[in-house]
């Protein structure tokens, strides 16, 4: 599972981006993970994340309350959320540290500045998963603002089309940024699509 | 995924839904193209079809592995993992999947954005890969359906099988992830796709990434993007705080 790992963070101008994952290890330490994972779901909510959402069930832009999913939660949950800057997604980080609750916690973003802040906070990476971008037939991409934003589900389940319909709808004032970055975050059910992001990108890219 | 004609008013709201195009217009009416639907059922979960013609169908085997793969949600039931892969390095504070001294490998292929793959192109990556000294990963849906994982020959029934993408995981020793993505490059040249390639390694306690800085004295570029495990899990029956790293730590 490698859907939170290529995303486009290097577009000058569309702002950080982070994600958090946190889940039990299945067959080493899931009995009784729920528990744990529910108080890691509730801390993150704290911490005010642009996304969030248990990916066995969906998230805050698919449709689900936090209660809702709080109450679906079991032992193979997986907690998702998206952060558009690092003071939010360290406050995340600090809380789960101190609660020290023997859950596997994943930080996706520009991994120099997540080690940075692991820093700062005095945790340390134990294993990181690079990208090594694209290879093959690019000539089938789409352009470069749809990848941006299309990778931030990395199920593909936030379509070219759709994100071209999007920016047409934008363009046109019949949506702003903010309701176009919204309505794309409805496909993605494991809450790492970044809702803020993408309406930066809208923006830039609409105007 | 089935769109039922009778139902269907023909408002071609569900069209941008399909992340590989297989929904159409024929007469007036929705209509999925059965070759070419990867079974994700985004166009269902989305619940965009006003008068609810979207519906799913009772999958028979080989059509499952569609589901499998492309649907974020659908469960490999084997390991009890949602989606395409494994929890790879996510967990590996815990299980130690990835030692020091290991690469790990993600082959993400048809990602991004791609339109779907056959299977059949996936075990061309897959033929090719198997010449080196690799270990694919046992937990992996698609090591599962392999006929010899010496060869990356895939099971004869499941090759025209279309996905929204597929992961090859394997790890391999940190001398020879640089003939591993020389043969990711190589291979690349000869398919009608994409892939994404994630190299997985362990971080030392000065901060140092030794499988970066193997890949970039070779010309390889490391993207800014990376997927950290913090040293936060452990194992059931560690002492919280003094043994972070569970099983993790010794390896």
């Amino acid at each position: 599972m490698t859907h939170t790992l290529h995303r486009i963070v290097d577009i000058e101008g569309d702002g950080e981006d982070f994600v958090i994952l946190s889940m039990a290890a299945q067959k080493h330490n899931d009995k009784g993970a729920g528990e744990k994972l529910r108080e890691i779901f509730k801390m993150v909510a704290d911490s005010n994340p642009d996304n969030l959402a248990d990916d066995n069930l969906g998230g805050r832009y698919t449709g689900h309350t936090d209660e809702e999913i709080l109450e679906h939660m079991g032992d193979k949950a997986y907690v998702g959320a998206a952060f558009s800057d690092r003071s939010r997604l360290r406050d995340a980080l600090k809380s789960m540290e101190e609660a020290d609750l023997g859950m596997s916690v994943v930080v996706s973003g520009n991994y120099k500045v997540v080690f940075e802040i692991l820093r700062e906070i005095g945790l340390k990476p134990h294993t990181v998963n690079m990208s090594l971008g694209i290879f093959g037939n690019r000539n089938i991409l789409p352009r470069e603002e749809i990848l941006a934003i299309s990778t931030m589900c990395g199920h593909g389940m936030v379509t070219t089309k759709r994100i071209e319909n999007v920016f047409e709808e934008v363009k046109s004032g019949k949506l702003t940024p903010e309701e176009g970055g919204k309505r794309l975050a409805s496909t993605c059910t494991c809450g790492i699509f970044n809702p803020k992001r993408a309406a930066r990108i809208l923006k830039r890219v609409t105007e | 995924m089935i769109i039922d004609r009778e139902t269907c008013i023909g408002c071609e709201a569900c069209l941008e839904y399909c992340p590989v195009g297989a929904i159409g217009m024929e007469d007036e009416k929705a209509e999925i193209d059965q070759d070419l639907c990867a079974e994700c059922g985004n166009c269902f979960r989305s619940e965009v079809c006003p008068v609810d013609a979207i519906t799913r169908n009772g999958l028979l085997w080989p059509r499952t592995i569609r589901n499998i793969f492309s649907d974020p949600i659908s469960v490999f039931q084997e390991t009890g993992v949602s989606g395409r892969g494994t929890e790879e390095s996510k967990t590996n504070d815990v299980t130690n999947r990835y030692r020091k001294g290991e690469v790990g490998f993600a082959i993400d292929v048809g990602r991004p954005n791609a339109g779907g793959v056959r299977l059949r192109e996936v075990e061309r990556i897959c033929k090719e890969l198997s010449k080196l000294n690799i270990v694919y990963d046992p937990g992996n849906p698609l090591t599962y359906l392999m006929e010899d994982p010496k060869t990356g020959k895939l099971r004869e029934d499941v090759l025209d099988e279309f996905v929204v993408s597929a992961i090859i995981e394997f790890k391999t020793s940190l001398e020879k992830c640089v003939d591993v993505m020389k043969a990711l490059e190589g291979v690349s040249h000869h398919i009608d796709t994409v892939l994404s390639v994630g190299v997985i390694s362990r971080v030392d306690e000065d901060g140092t990434i030794p499988a970066a800085k193997v890949l970039e004295d070779e010309g390889f570029q490391i993207r800014p993007n990376g997927k950290t495990t913090l040293n936060l899990g452990r194992a059931i029956g560690v002492a919280a705080g003094s043994s972070r790293g569970g099983v993790g730590g010794m390896g």
